[in-house]
């Protein structure tokens, strides 16, 4: 799915955002993951956008495609998070499980 | 500059702030119109396509498309100097042509008019004809010529591109807490919310307003600095040659030869392009023993926005000649104008283009607001500067939509046999543009801005509505067909007006707020450190 890195850039933006500390101050839910946790998931997730992006987009346009989706992502999860801190965390979540529920037949 | 010497002269911060505002602020008017137009520029040929409802093409192959035509041509114009043929392709779906006729030997003949360009029904090869306009190509070149007589029209939009670039080198060194504010946007607070969406617009989509000003200058660079060329060249002829290639400059013979098919031709080039398709075709002295077609390659699918050509033999079908591979400069100056453009993307890169174009627009508008909210004191006449400064932003941040938005009703409401129509078209654009920028300036600013947003809301969520009064192929009829380009146009346009209308609600709430919560919220702080960064 060409969208898939899309998905995986909003995911990993999820983390970082809920790694800051005013976001963790803000959603109280009981035990979040410690900041060094969601830093690596962040990293592991674009990680994996960047491969998807590539092997989806070519070894030329797949870079291309990694930075304006990581861009893209941030967008609606900025609008999200400042309206709705927890929808965009749930967003966050849903996103990854819908890139990589594809992910796994293949 | 080492970050600690950064944080330890806060006079460099405090320099590339009033840098980055004031070259912000001159520029940004201009470059909010350049940002926006450029952005619906990504939908160029579709724009086309939704401004003349009247053709809608099934696409076909390039062979059978350059076959058609080139069967038109040899009805129409057997003898004719040159044929050039802009082959469809997905987005555009029209072929179309253009005849050069051979000038006139006598030499007190009066040259012959310039033939128009003429458009067929790829399938068939017949002579398509719809109601004039310019379409999206209107958007694309008000992007960089900003309808301005040329040169002077590309020098204003490389200026405001150069001040575009420094303001985001002077942005970046004096938002010093870039990754800690990344997701941060406070609403309803004043100035503190401007900033925050400046800083979110500007520095999400960081890699995009950096990559798009500098090729965006880049495309240009001939035009802007012609001497490294001039020094090297003699004649700018030699200097065309070597990056693109000789182009056949054969005299016809006199001696009549039938024109080889073309078909074959393309499926040899689309080889050698390792399945690439061509974009153009030119014939050079069709039916003549000299005659020769050369296709260019498109940029669909490539980085690099200028692909090569291949010369074959009209009568033969030999290849004679091939650009040659492009060295490391012309490859670079390719890639750049590829990027700038996207003309290799596909639908979700493109989408993702346009998305991104639309947070730099944000990014300049919520500057400029930005600039304004800053300066104003609340309860107080503001300076002149700033009253002219909030009226040029009521011009440029809501009364261009209504333009453009005027400028698509313009194309339905027109009659289709109107004179000089596609002109009308870019005319009313302006007029409303300019005419609501100047009537806004009679009322009190906060109902300027809810007032002109609304005109613009009204006037995006009306086009769907003139589009199925005016044409059969409104929202529903079109979701029925499966005429996708058609739904998703009417349904941007919707988002559009919601959009704007939203911010004419936003508007008038803050105008309706009693003037005291107003002052609470645009308590002034420590200027330089509201500039600097945000606590």
């Amino acid at each position: 799915m060409r969208l898939e890195p899309a998905l995986l850039s909003y995911a990993a933006l999820a983390c970082l955002a809920l790694s800051s500390h005013r976001l963790r101050r803000d959603v109280a839910v009981g035990r979040l993951p410690t900041v060094a946790t969601l830093r690596a998931f962040a990293v592991a997730l674009l990680v994996l956008a960047a491969w998807r992006a590539i092997h989806a987009f070519g070894p030329y346009q797949g870079p291309v495609a990694f930075i304006g989706m990581v861009s893209m992502a941030g967008l609606p999860l900025v609008l999200l998070l400042s309206r709705w801190p927890r929808g965009a965390l749930v967003t966050g979540l849903a996103a990854a499980a819908m890139a990589l529920g594809t992910l796994i037949p293949a | 500059m080492s970050k600690a010497a950064l944080n330890d002269a806060p006079g460099v911060r405090q320099s590339m702030a009033w840098i980055h505002g004031w070259l912000g602020l001159l520029a940004g008017w201009i470059l909010f119109a350049m940002f926006l137009t450029g952005t619906a520029s990504y939908f160029r040929p579709e724009i086309t396509r939704w401004m003349q409802p009247e053709i809608d093409l099934r696409p076909v192959t390039a062979a059978t498309a350059a076959d058609t035509a080139v069967a038109h041509l040899q009805k129409v114009a057997p003898t004719a100097e040159q044929w050039f043929i802009s082959l469809p392709d997905a987005r555009t779906t029209a072929t179309r042509i253009f005849i050069r006729e051979r000038p006139n030997p006598d030499p007190n003949a009066k040259p012959a008019p310039r033939r128009p360009e003429l458009r067929l029904a790829p399938a068939t090869g017949e002579e398509v004809t719809a109601r004039d306009t310019r379409g999206g190509e209107h958007f694309y070149r008000f992007h960089f010529q900003l309808q301005i007589p040329h040169p002077w029209g590309r020098w204003l939009a490389g200026l405001c591109a150069m001040a575009m670039l420094t303001a985001i080198i002077s942005g970046v060194i004096t938002h010093k807490r870039i990754f800690v504010d990344f997701f941060t946007l406070r609403w309803s607070k004043g100035q503190r919310s401007w900033l925050d969406a400046h800083n979110a617009s500007a520095v999400i989509a960081l890699p995009f307003h950096a990559m798009i000003t500098y090729t965006g200058l880049i495309t240009l660079v001939a035009m802007y600095m012609p001497w490294p060329i001039q020094a090297n060249y003699k004649d700018p002829a030699t200097f065309e040659t070597a990056v693109f290639g000789a182009e056949p400059d054969a005299e016809a013979s006199g001696r009549l030869a039938a024109l080889t098919p073309v078909a074959p031709l393309i499926a040899r080039a689309s080889k050698e392009w390792g399945g690439g398709t061509p974009a153009t075709m030119v014939v050079r002295n069709p039916n003549d023993a000299a005659a020769t077609v050369t296709l260019f390659q498109n940029s669909r699918d490539r980085l690099n926005a200028r692909g090569g050509s291949i010369v074959f033999s009209g009568v033969d079908g030999r290849q004679l000649s091939t650009s040659p591979p492009p060295g490391p400069a012309a490859e670079t100056s390719g890639v750049m104008l590829g990027l700038h453009t996207g003309s290799f993307a596909g639908p979700v890169l493109r989408w993702t283009y346009f998305l991104l174009g639309l947070a730099g627009t944000a990014m300049v508008g919520t500057g400029l607001m930005l600039w304004t909210v800053k300066r104003k004191r609340p309860n107080a006449v503001p300076f002149f500067g700033i009253g002219l400064a909030e009226r040029l932003n009521v011009g440029a941040i809501a009364c261009l939509p209504a333009g453009m938005a005027a400028f698509l009703l313009a194309n339905r409401l027109l009659p289709a046999t109107l004179q000089s129509r596609g002109d009308t078209e870019v005319s009313i654009m302006f007029w409303t543009w300019f005419g609501l920028a100047a009537l806004a300036c009679l009322r009190p600013i906060r109902r300027a801005w809810t007032e002109t947003l609304a005109v613009a809301a009204v006037a995006f969520l009306a086009l769907p509505l003139v589009n199925a009064f005016t044409t059969d192929r409104g929202l529903f009829r079109s979701f029925v067909h499966g005429d996708w380009l058609f739904v998703a146009f009417d349904l941007a346009m919707l988002a559009t007006g919601a959009l704007l209308g939203f911010a004419a609600w936003r508007a008038a709430q803050i105008s309706s707020r009693p003037a005291r919560s107003r002052r609470a919220a645009a308590r002034p702080a420590n200027p330089l450190r509201e500039a600097v960064d945000a606590p």
